[in-house]
Formats: C-alpha cells, structure tokens, sequence
C-alpha cells in the first residue's frame, strides 16, 4: 500500500503459524522460535540481523499471538530493498544452534517473568483464559507455561519451522512512500526465488465444550492489593461468516460499555457508586476461532467483589432489555469511526490492520475500507439482540483475584480451576 | 479578559523544506506551531505549559499531577459528565499529564470537530470547575493508585531511585501525590495552582494536520485569546549536584523476579555534552546492538529487558541503567552491569561502534518523524526547551561531530560505576521457583 505523508516504508512478514498450532506440552514453541529467528542464518550471523537493521536506521522486532507470527521492519523509504532481503534469507535459511537457543530459552523465561509471573493480574488472566477456553488452544498462554518453555528443544523448533515457515504459509505486507512497481520487483527478487513446500496442513483446533453453567473459579494473591475481578462471554469473531455482522455490533457493545469516561460501566462502576478504579472491555474481532469478550474490573480500595459482580451483571442485563438511545449509540459510532481515521495516520498500524485481517481470514478491505459503513449500519435492535444473545447467565464465565485479606468474600463457588 | 491578538511574529523557519513548520506568538503571548499536513481528515494538538511538578508547594506534592487528572472532568457550565460526553461524541480525544518540567495536553479530533475541539480545550484551560464530586474520585483513585503500585517491582524501584538519586533536590519528589500529600489536597489549591500557572506566555502550543494557518489563527483566537498574557514567575530550580552514591537498597516482594535499577545524577539539557551522551547511551544500552543487550541478554540470558537512559532537565536529570532477572541472578547481573560501567568508562568505544551509532542516530530520523502525533509532540518540545528552530535541521551534523575522545571522557565523566546508586525490588533467592 502506498501511504506517501512520510519518507518510511515498513515491512511486515506475517506467517499464519501461532500458538494453537503447538503440540500439546510445547507451549510457547511458536513464540520460542520468533525468538530464534533473530540468532542467524546462512549468511547473516547471530546478533547481525538487528545490527545491520540499526545500521540503515531502521527498527525491528517481532510478535506472536494464537493465530499469527509477525516481523515487522520499520525504515526509510529507500530501504526496503535490505528489508525485504532479510526477511526472505529468514523464511527459509535459518540456522537454529544450540548456543544461541540455550541463552535464549533463558530471555524467553525472564520475558514469562515479567509479563506474567511478577503480575497478579496477569498470573490471574491467564488461569482465567484456560477455564474459559477450555480444550482450545485459544486458553493456552502464547508465551507457553513455564514448565513447557523448559522442556523446548533445537528439535522441536526446527521442525516447527520446516512445517511453517515458508513462502505459502506467509504474507508480506509493505506499506510507506513506495513506488508499487518498484516494491512488486523487489518481492519477485527476494522471495521469488524461495521454494515452498507441499501445502500445509493446519490441524483443526479441538472445538471448546460449549458453557452450560457458568464457571466462577477465585484465586487469592498475597501479591495482590486490589482484588481485580473479570467477566467473559465465548464470542464469533469477523472470520466466522454465520455470525453475519455481530462481530460489528459487539466492537459497539464493548466501546458502550467502556469506551471513553462517558461509557456506560465507567460512569456506573467508577462515578456512580464508586465501587472501581478501571473497568475495560476487551474484544477482538479478528481472530481465527471465536473467543472472548470480557469485561475487566480493577477494585476501588475496600469493595465487596459481590458488589462490583452485580453491578455489571446488572447493566450486561439492561442492554438486552432495553433499546439503546439514539444520540448514545450516535456517540458509540462516532468514536468508533474517529478512531479507525485515527489509525490510518500511523503507517505501522496499516500494515497492523491488514497482517491482522488476512492471518484470520477475513478480506483486509472489508475491515479497512468498509468498517466505517458496517459500524454505521448497526442498529439499536441490533444491540439489543446481540447482548441477549451472548451475555448469557448460563454462559458467563468469571473469576476473581482476591488480596490476601479478602478471601472468601468473593463470588466464587468452585474454589480453584486448573489450568 | 478577552485580549485583542495581534499577530506580530509570523517566521516560517530556516530548513522549512526538509522540516515544514510555520509558527506565530499570539497577542498573550503564547507560541504556536503549524506543521500542515492534509493527507488524513484530523488533527493532533500537544500543548506544553510550564507547570510540572516541581512547582508543587512543599506540602502539596501532586497538585499539579492531580488537575491533570482532572482536565476532562468539567468546565464552564458543563458538569464532569457533559464534558466528557462531549468529547466522546464527536469522537475526541483530550487529556493531561505532568512531568517534572510541564503539564501537557494532548488533544486529537477530526477535521471536522475541530472548532469543538478548541472550545472544549478553551474552557478546560480557563474554566475548569473542580467539582467536588470528581474531585473526592480523583483523591480515591489516587488512593488505590498508591495501593496498586505496590504490586509494581518498576515502579517501586523507580521512585526509590529518584530518592536516593536526587535527595534533598526537588526532583527527588514524586510527580504524584503519595500517601502523605493525599489527605493535604484540596479542590482550591488545583484552582490556586491552575490560575497561577496557566499564562499564555508560558504555554507551547504545537499543532499537526489537516488545517490552515488562517483557520488555526482562528480557533487560537477565538478559543485561547482569553489564557492570561501576564507570564508567571519562573521557580529558580536549585543545581542537583552528583551525591555520593547512597548505600544498596532493596525493597522485598513475594516474587520470583527482580528489578535492578542504578541511577546518578546525569546532565542538564543545557550541557554541552548533550550529543555525546546521546552517542554513549545508546552505545552502552540503547537497543538491539547495545554492549547491555549484547553482554546481559544475547550472550548470558539474564533478562528480556536491559537498557540504559538518560533524561536531561532543566537542571541536572537522571542516568538509568535497569533490567529485570531471576531472583537468584541478581548478584551475577549486577557484577556484569558494574563490569561493563567500568569497561565503557575505562576504555571508551570502539570506532565501529562510534560509526554504527552514527548510523542509527542520524538515519533513523523519518522514523522519529512519521506521524502527526510525534510531529506535534517534537516541535512542542523543541520549542518549549528552547531547543532552537534549526534543533532538527543541525541534529545529524551535530551527531556526526562526536568523536571517541568526546565519548570517552564523557564515559570517565558519568559512567563509573562507584558513582551510581542501586536499587533493587523483588523477592529473596530462596523465593525462585
């Protein structure tokens, strides 16, 4: 895509390989070997890659999700020759050695660490993703569990990388100042010449039980100083065609609900009765496989978690009985749509946008162009029907993380799940 | 007080075709900056007033923190709650946040809400009202802010450092109100600090995007012109001198992790050796290629994380140089962080390592460059710390210039290790799993 306001150009290799491709017991493999694939090639040794990238004045990392493995170049808009060169010498040629993988399963721990186990909430989350997920990989920590991240293998990594690493298992994204056909002769030259294997197969993920009765399930945290508390919903997300246009409704239900200081759970929960500090929304409507819509809830200091559950429960409620007003949900759609103008002032959030649309096989245009209209089209009825039909008691799925002193007060009934 | 603008200063600056940027003084006296740019129907704004938190009144740590919080919390005859429902329905986005040195406002709206927009950051800027309802929230979610801060090894260990660092000097304050202060803390002394501080003159106001000079001429007059012209009282900020590094301290956690941060006092933004600690840093720990990254994590995997930085301030700043690691690889960490202080200021750099930096420094610009919120937010500060209108034009000469004697006394100057306090949050060895 050519997006000419600034003289960058950033390069995005988006490999459709993530966490739910993994073995069972080798969590974290799909985020190990994003790790490995700055530690050398054939011709470009370990550590040379982000040097080299420097060097030109450019930025790289990496990231991995359930669904997707992304590398991302950022650089001035005479660069991309080096960039797309890099990348294609990685898709097929990495050198995986012993050396630099035993060093770097230890970064791989430290990162657990910070991201997870130094953090209540997050050590909370992730249990939480396990129960409502049940046997999809989609509850599975992308950055594997700790006992899984020590057992990773040189074997296991480089089969994991022959099966997806490879020219018809990607997609590269390009967007900045560039000439298009200047850009399509440099794709034809660097990767042009890469073969790819068969096709390749992608193991169907095993379905996840269907929620009957809803799960509660507690942990307490002598760590923890505010009990934090989460609800979540098993949703269909944009890749699934039978859910129609609720993935839309469900992007307005999540920014009615906490988008801005005026959304309904903040003023209810933060202003009104001043039961908590920060209430988000979180859904994202591209991803391969359904997943969830939760509704997080950091406690204001000495607050009955029993008080925080009933008051969201409440309003999740309301919305299903109630049709929304005409000027809030005006305000919910035009947010939405400011932000979506918003985002096309970043170039790396373009090239975001569309690795994320195509990784979970939805046409990037239909997000890209059309949302604006699609988020138009939503209705109140549609609002209305769409909370009902998800929000479901029976379905729900909460936990809560309690500070040491709170055990006990909370809702929980089934004392502690197993992840 | 509305005051007729007279438009006496209009420059466009030298370079203006590398780096675009028309500016003008109101007749109040504040600075406003224009980078048009047209391709997106929106608008960023950053708006830098001189009113940190060093200029909170010795008892009243936080007030300058806390009527940032409460920016978007009502003003004029609009209440917290139209205020904000306002904002979200023309899909605006305003706030505040204070450093050390300056309360800046960001705003971002559509084209199309642009005149909103202006009046909205017009009343919050002249007539915020302070009510008492968002206000007891403001000081209740402080006081679960302090609470949950606890859970953050960084946090803590940051604001331990600063103490340590900066002791006795007013940097070694807290930008937020801390559990002392709270309670101190009244919706008056929010509107003393707000009248005595928001003066035009001492006010920065950058914007990016999708209008004209003319149009934007006129929202600043229409919106802005009544902003006091009278500039306020400038704090004379006392020189934080280098202390003798304070003994080790560790703050116990219950977890399996450790953050380590040693600080010094670092440089002034006025220092002339401002490039060539630019240069230094980001040899010794700023990125990928960094000798940190290279010697903690590439090659003994101690952590995910480790950097060093530098922030230069009115007066002398802080140096950093942190990571986090497993709690029984603390003491090995340290040593290798001491080690590698010690070499660089021993031994300076290599010339490869002075060309890669130069590289990266002067060619990695566009990137610094390449949206309209960091147009905004650059020339706000290049304007508001009198960086000079030729700051982005000379910046790659001015890098190129540094040499390997530059880098090595100024290693010798700043980085030895005995000069560097240590700080450490996390649990006890016995506590990893």
């Amino acid at each position: 895509m050519r997006e000419g306001k600034a003289p960058v150009v950033v390069t995005h290799v988006w490999y459709r390989v993530g966490a739910i491709d993994e073995e069972s017991g080798q969590s974290g493999l799909a985020h190990m070997l994003e790790h490995m694939m700055f530690q050398g090639t054939a011709t470009v040794p370990p550590g040379e890659f982000s040097r080299l990238i420097a060097r030109n004045g450019g930025d790289d990392n990496a990231s991995t999700s359930h669904d997707f493995t992304n590398y991302h170049i950022n650089l001035g808009a005479d660069r991309l020759d080096l960039a797309m060169g890099l990348e294609a010498d990685r898709m097929r040629k990495l050198v995986l050695a012993d050396e630099e993988f035993q060093s770097e399963n230890l970064v791989v721990r430290e990162e657990r660490r910070s991201r997870v186990e130094a953090k209540p909430d997050a050590r909370m989350l992730e249990r939480y993703r396990a129960v409502a997920h049940g046997r999809h990989p989609y509850g599975r920590p992308v950055i594997g569990w700790m006992d899984d991240i020590e057992r990773h293998s040189v074997a296991a990594l480089e089969a994991f990388y022959r099966r997806h690493y490879a020219p018809n298992n990607a997609v590269l994204v390009v967007v900045g100042d560039l000439d298009l056909d200047g850009a399509t002769a440099l794709v034809e030259k660097h990767f042009g010449p890469l073969t790819s294997p068969g096709a390749i197969q992608r193991r169907a993920p095993p379905a996840a039980d269907p929620i009957t009765t809803p799960l509660h399930f507690q942990v307490s945290d002598p760590e923890a100083k505010l009990p934090f508390w989460q609800v979540g919903y098993r949703v269909p997300t944009l890749a699934d065609a039978a859910a129609g246009e609720d993935p839309l409704v469900l992007d307005v239900l999540s920014s009615l609900l906490t988008g801005g200081l005026s959304s309904r759970l903040h003023k209810r929960l933060v202003v009104t009765d001043r039961l908590a500090v920060a209430v988000d929304a979180d859904y994202a409507a591209l991803a391969r496989h359904d997943t969830l819509f939760g509704i997080a809830v950091t406690h204001a200091a000495d607050v009955q978690p029993r008080r925080v559950e009933r008051a969201v429960l409440e309003e999740l409620d309301r919305l299903a009985r109630e049709p929304v007003g005409e000027r809030e949900l005006q305000k919910v759609k035009n947010g939405l749509v400011a932000g979506a103008v918003f985002e096309r002032d970043s170039v790396d959030s373009l090239a975001w946008t569309i690795g994320r649309a195509v990784t979970s096989g939805v046409p990037w245009r239909s997000v890209l162009v059309e949302y604006p209209a699609r988020v138009r089209a939503v209705s109140a009825g549609d609002v209305q029907r769409v909370a009902a039909k998800y929000f479901q008691p029976k379905a729900r799925v909460v936990g809560l993380l309690a500070t040491a002193d709170d055990q006990g007060t909370g809702a929980a009934a089934g004392g502690e799940a197993k992840p | 007080m509305l005051l007729g603008l007279l438009w006496p200063l209009v420059a466009s600056v030298q370079g203006a075709e590398r780096y675009p940027v028309e500016r003008f003084v109101t007749g109040n006296g504040m600075t406003v900056l224009l980078v048009e740019n047209h391709a997106n129907p929106m608008v960023e704004v950053r708006l830098l007033i001189r009113a940190g938190s060093v200029l909170d009144p010795p008892d009243r740590g936080g007030v300058a923190s806390l009527a940032a919080w409460m920016f978007n919390e009502g003003a004029g005859d609009l209440d917290a709650a139209a205020f904000q429902e306002l904002l979200d329905f023309h899909g605006i986005e305003l706030s505040a946040a204070v450093d050390r040195e300056s309360f800046g406002v960001d705003l971002t709206t559509l084209t199309e809400s642009l005149d909103e927009a202006f009046r909205l950051l017009g009343l919050a800027l002249q007539a915020p009202r302070f009510d008492g309802e968002p206000f007891q929230r403001a000081i209740d979610e402080h006081r679960a802010r302090l609470e949950k801060d606890q859970e953050k090894p960084d946090v803590r260990a940051s604001q331990a450092l600063y103490r340590e660092v900066f002791r006795g000097h007013p940097y070694a304050r807290p930008v937020d109100p801390t559990a002392e202060s709270l309670p101190n803390l009244t919706a008056a002394d929010l509107a003393a600090f707000r009248a005595r501080y928001f003066r035009a003159p001492d006010m920065v106001l950058a914007v990016a995007g999708d209008l004209t000079l003319e149009r934007l001429r006129t929202l600043v007059e229409t919106h802005l012109g009544g902003l006091d012209a009278r500039p306020a009282h400038r704090l004379a900020l006392p020189e934080a001198d280098p202390r003798p590094p304070a003994p080790r301290l560790h703050i116990p956690m219950t977890i399996n992790q450790t953050t380590i941060r040693l600080g010094r006092v670092g440089i002034s933004r006025q220092d002339p050796d401002y490039y060539v600690l630019t240069v230094l840093n980001h040899i010794l720990g700023g990125g990928f290629a960094s000798r940190l990254y290279e010697e903690i994590r590439e090659k003994q995997g101690l952590a995910y994380s480790v950097y060093s930085h530098f922030s230069p301030l009115a007066a002398r700043g802080p140096l950093v140089v942190g990571m986090r690691t497993k709690n029984s690889s603390v003491e090995q960490a340290l040593e290798l962080l001491r080690r590698e202080l010690a070499r660089i200021a021993a031994d300076g750099v290599t010339e490869q390592e002075l060309q890669d930096a130069r590289l990266y420094l002067t060619g990695s610009f566009p990137l610094r460059l390449d949206g309209l919120d960091k147009l905004a937010a650059t020339w706000a500060a290049i304007a508001f710390h009198d960086r000079g209108w030729d700051y982005l034009e000379r910046w790659p000469e001015r890098i190129q210039a540094v040499t390997r004697d530059d880098l090595s006394r100024t290693a010798r100057r700043l980085l030895q290790p005995d000069g560097f306090s240590v700080v450490t949050a996390g649990g006890e060895e016995s506590a990893t799993p």
